[in-house]
């Protein structure tokens, strides 16, 4: 086994051509602390063998010329030992070097340098350490840092992704490579996904999305599990939370080992589990009654051997949730709604309570993966992924009669997927993906309908192939898809059967040009489509939590979104800007359209909803900017403005995010005497009210815009120099506010200050 | 080459033992099950005390909320100056075979129901004669008509656990129908 340094761990590399002469290249990026994932500065990069280098920028951003062929660099910063690294090169490439400025007991180089995509931006991406900060927050609720990305919410601990306004089945999780099957067709349906062990989330778009999905209209989001540790120790790992509001309590620990055998290679494993614990949320009025949760999560990943020419990889996880679900939110019929928000019903201060009553809802979801990669030769390898899924559902309404102890809704669902991808490269900057997935999944429920039984069969081939040249990019690529659904209806004693059948391609191109060292644009355009999904056909009945009646329309047609972005990006010394502008016109944009007159049921009156299908526009721009005006200091700006409108009958469509805003000032100081890597933030997040609204059209107007304050501040304590500590305050100022993407916006506050203060150790 | 027949094999097992587990259970989907709880029929029982005639006005939608419209929708119809007994009776009709009377779990749970009867504009006078100990129940009550004339009488069903006081305000609204209401 040939000794190998880690000192240098690059990763997600990114071929950008800045070919000046034909035999030299250029290696940009970015050199990042592999511990905390700060951008290192000053760090010197120097090839020897071309006899040129530089050092890293205020942003930790590095440029180096390399010849074609065989080059070493060299590697120097202060505090770590001199590092030699060995690279072949053929093309230019854009890349992160994760340097081990901590580990000087780690000696090893690995050098992964995958192309991944045609634009890849910082904005579209969180890693591990903010992750771990925030993890005690519901993990698509921490994707709001991304401009662009909101999450749709159903009061704190349920939340899912909304991305660019879209949300449901026109956003995609992929967590671990196997798109994630919860209900995507409930509001109040979150991820279910542990954000403890999560190592990046990243947001793909373009033609590498449709490597995983065609029908992503809004986008794709990889969830990666944390991977085995790269080393040959026993790697442990604690991270303990709290927050004082909800009295809410993390726990999340793992284990890792990694070892090297004669006969399978590279062998390993990582189990990892995670509890929470939180009781009643407090607005800084009142408590809000009944908003407590409780989670255990446990997953297991292990090598079953890695070797040069392959390797078997094993994942299991299983997702337990306990959520109770504000109690004023389960009312009875309109005249009630109508009470609570012309605010007739007066909140009272209650107490605290740890205890979970209903309404509430029971989640589990248990994810297997099983990934098989096998390199017939250097250019030409294929993965082979299989996934099994089942996801349970209950959900016990406020109260029954008979002290029925079985819930009022249950889902069981089960989903099968395989996935098979062959990766080629060719001569002269060509690459090929192409390959083929298949799932089958079937549902059943209990109780009260909302949703048939179902069986959903979907076959896809798909193909990207990528060219470069210089300092341009193409991408090309399709998906087609074949999708049949058998739903079984009762009705009237008897059941129905409904077969569907569904076909489609999607198609997405792309071009990059680098237009000099500093600035970047592409150019991605596409035409995607998506199948109705089951409730937009079948449901038939009352929303409890919504308080409406809603219809499904089996004449649904599918959906195809016509797209268009301009991406931008610019990088220089102590400035880095990125900039995406979009437009998509989507034909057959299913919506929910109130019915008129209210629906008269035995509880009174009721808003009834029909599934419609309009033309709809959505346009807009996500912004990030990070400019060092100070070497220790720099100033943030993240936004994400969005319009969007159905024509030609209403203008506008509700539930799309206000603009949004967050500026911030990061500051690093000096290590001090006991700490090192210290970081603070001040940020200023601001929202806009949603003006985009026709009145008439929601039970309440949108709320007003609102500003929070936060803080956070984290750092390593010396002495123990993989102890991380971090604290952090939102909504320092206890502002009282509501939130348009929260579905309790007609009934309570957002919850008030939230403190929360916690650690890291690694061992 | 033995190493490779070994991983083949257990992959090609580990697949087809999962999608055969997969195709059992997408073969039948069991028969969805009928809601015991659910609440379709609000039955108002009316005794003319005097003559000791008896009637009956229904609400019923027994395919639940949403669906098809409510199939029966009575006009409460009453003779002038009478005094009337009322029972108030909800039940669910949704499988005819086997009606569920859901009356008596509201007796046994008067603590946490309360049943509220406003006539509006026609000339009735109700009050409503059970108790939970502290609180009106409101499933029996007495009715005394007034002068000829047409409005409404609406009954209220609210679910109140451990917060009833008395009044129809608080809680989740379990039933609430207006009747149309008619003295000659």
């Amino acid at each position: 086994m040939k000794t190998r340094n880690l000192l240098l761990l690059i990763i997600l590399g990114l071929g950008t051509g800045k070919g000046v002469y034909a035999q030299t290249f250029l290696i940009s990026g970015l050199v990042k602390d592999s511990l905390t994932f700060q951008n290192l500065t000053n760090v010197s990069v120097y090839n020897i063998s071309l006899k040129s280098g530089s050092k890293t920028d205020a942003v930790g951003g590095f440029r180096v010329m390399v010849g074609a062929g065989n080059n070493v660099l060299k590697i120097t910063h202060v505090g770590c030992d001199t590092k030699y690294l060995n690279v072949f090169v053929n093309h230019s490439f854009d890349t992160i070097i994760y340097l081990a400025h901590h580990q000087h007991e780690l000696e090893d180089i690995m050098v992964v340098g995958e192309k991944n995509k045609l634009v890849h931006l910082d904005k579209d991406r969180l890693n591990q350490q903010e992750i771990i900060i925030s993890g005690t927050k519901p993990i698509a609720s921490l994707l709001d840092k991304l401009p662009g990305v909101s999450s749709l919410k159903t009061g704190y601990s349920i939340s899912k992704p909304m991305i660019q306004g879209m949300y449901g089945s026109r956003v995609i999780v992929l967590n671990n490579g196997i798109k994630q099957e919860g209900q995507q067709w409930g509001q109040e349906h979150g991820l279910e996904i542990d954000p403890y062990n999560t190592s990046r989330i990243t947001l793909v778009k373009g033609a590498e999305a449709l490597r995983y999905t065609g029908d992503a209209i809004g986008g794709t989001l990889l969830v990666e599990p944390t991977p085995i540790e790269d080393n040959d120790s026993l790697n442990a790992s604690i991270t303990l939370a709290g927050i004082d509001n909800g009295r809410q309590g993390n726990g999340s620990g793992s284990v890792s080992k990694r070892h090297m055998t004669r006969a399978l290679g590279e062998i390993g494993f990582r189990i990892q589990g995670t509890l929470k614990k939180a009781g009643d949320l407090k607005s800084p009025l009142y408590y809000l009654k009944n908003t407590g949760f409780e989670e255990q999560n446990a997953s297991i990943a292990v090598h079953l051997f890695k070797t040069k020419s392959q390797s078997i990889e094993l994942f299991s996880s299983i997702f337990n949730s306990k959520i109770a679900i504000l109690s004023t939110s389960h009312i009875g019929n309109l005249t009630d709604l109508q009470k609570i928000i012309n605010s007739e019903i007066v909140m009272d201060k209650g107490e605290f309570s740890y205890k979970i009553n209903r309404p509430n809802q029971h989640i589990h979801h248990w994810l297997n993966t099983l990934k098989w990669n096998k390199h017939f030769s250097p250019s030409l390898h294929f993965e082979l992924i299989y996934g099994y899924q089942l996801n349970k559902r209950k959900e016990y309404d406020n109260h029954n009669y008979f002290n029925k102890t079985e819930p009022s809704l249950n889902f069981n669902l089960n989903t099968h997927q395989i996935d098979l991808v062959f990766h080629k490269t060719f001569k002269k900057g060509w690459f090929l993906k192409t390959g083929i997935n298949g799932s089958i999944q079937t549902n059943t429920y209990k109780g009260r309908y909302f949703i048939p039984n179902y069986k959903k069969a979907e076959g896809y081939q798909f193909s990207i192939l990528r060219y470069r040249k210089n300092r341009h990019e193409l991408e090309f690529g399709y998906r087609a898809g074949i999708v049949n659904l058998d739903a079984y209806k009762w009705e009237s004693n008897a059941i129905e059967h409904y077969g569907l059948n569904y076909n489609g391609v999607s198609f997405q191109a792309g071009w990059l040009y680098k237009l000099s060292a500093d600035w970047q644009i592409a150019l991605q355009a596409g035409k995607m489509w998506r199948n109705p999904n089951i409730s937009e056909l079948f449901s038939n009945g009352l929303h409890h939590g919504s308080a409406a009646i809603e219809y499904g329309n089996i004449h649904l047609k599918p959906e195809e979104a016509l797209s268009g972005t301009l991406v931008a990006k610019y990088r220089h010394n102590n400035t880095r800007v990125e900039f995406e502008m979009y437009g998509k016109q989507i034909r057959n944009y299913s919506y929910l359209k109130p019915k008129f007159p209210p629906e008269l049921t035995i509880r009174g009156a009721f808003p009834a909803f029909n599934y419609v299908q309009t033309n709809a526009f959505f346009g807009g721009i996500d912004f990030l900017l990070e400019h060092f005006f100070h070497p220790r200091f720099s100033f943030i700006e993240k936004a994400g403005m969005l319009n969007a409108y159905t024509h030609p009958s209403s203008p506008f469509i509700n539930g799309i995010p206000p603009y949004r805003f967050d500026h911030s000032i990061n500051y690093n100081p000096k290590g001090s005497k006991h700490w090192q890597n210290l970081n603070f933030k001040v940020s200023v997040l601001q929202v806009l009210t949603q003006n985009r609204y026709t009145e008439g059209t929601d039970y309440a107007p949108p709320p007003p815009g609102y500003v929070l304050w936060n803080v956070s501040a984290y750092g390593h304590i010396k002495r123990y120099k993989h102890l991380l500590c971090f604290v952090s305050a939102e909504n320092i100022l206890n502002n009282t506010y509501r939130d348009y993407l929260n579905r309790f916006r007609y009934y309570a506050d957002e919850n008030g200050r939230m403190v929360v203060a916690g650690i890291n150790i690694k061992f | 080459m033995k190493k490779k027949h070994l991983v083949t094999n257990v992959l090609i097992g580990l697949i087809l033992g999962f999608s055969t587990q997969g195709c059992k259970e997408t073969e039948n989907p069991p028969p969805p099950t009928n809601e015991e709880e659910l609440i379709t029929t609000l039955k108002v029982e009316l005794k003319d005390t005097l003559t000791g005639e008896q009637y009956s006005f229904y609400f019923r939608d027994s395919d639940g909320e949403g669906g098809n419209p409510p199939e029966q929708w009575d006009t409460i119809k009453l003779r002038s100056n009478s005094f009337y007994q009322c029972s108030i009776k909800f039940l669910n009709e949704s499988n005819k075979n086997a009606i569920v009377n859901i009356t008596d779990e509201i007796e046994k749970e008067k603590k946490d129901h309360v049943i509220c009867l406003i006539p509006s504009v026609v000339n009735i006078q109700i009050n409503r004669t059970d108790s939970d100990g502290t609180f009106p129940v409101g499933l029996s009550s007495t009715w005394k008509t007034g002068a000829p004339g047409e409005g409404h009488v609406t009954i209220t069903l609210k679910h109140q656990e451990g917060i009833k006081n008395g009044t129809c305000d608080l809680g989740e609204t379990d039933v609430e129908v207006k009747f149309a209401a008619k003295i000659k």
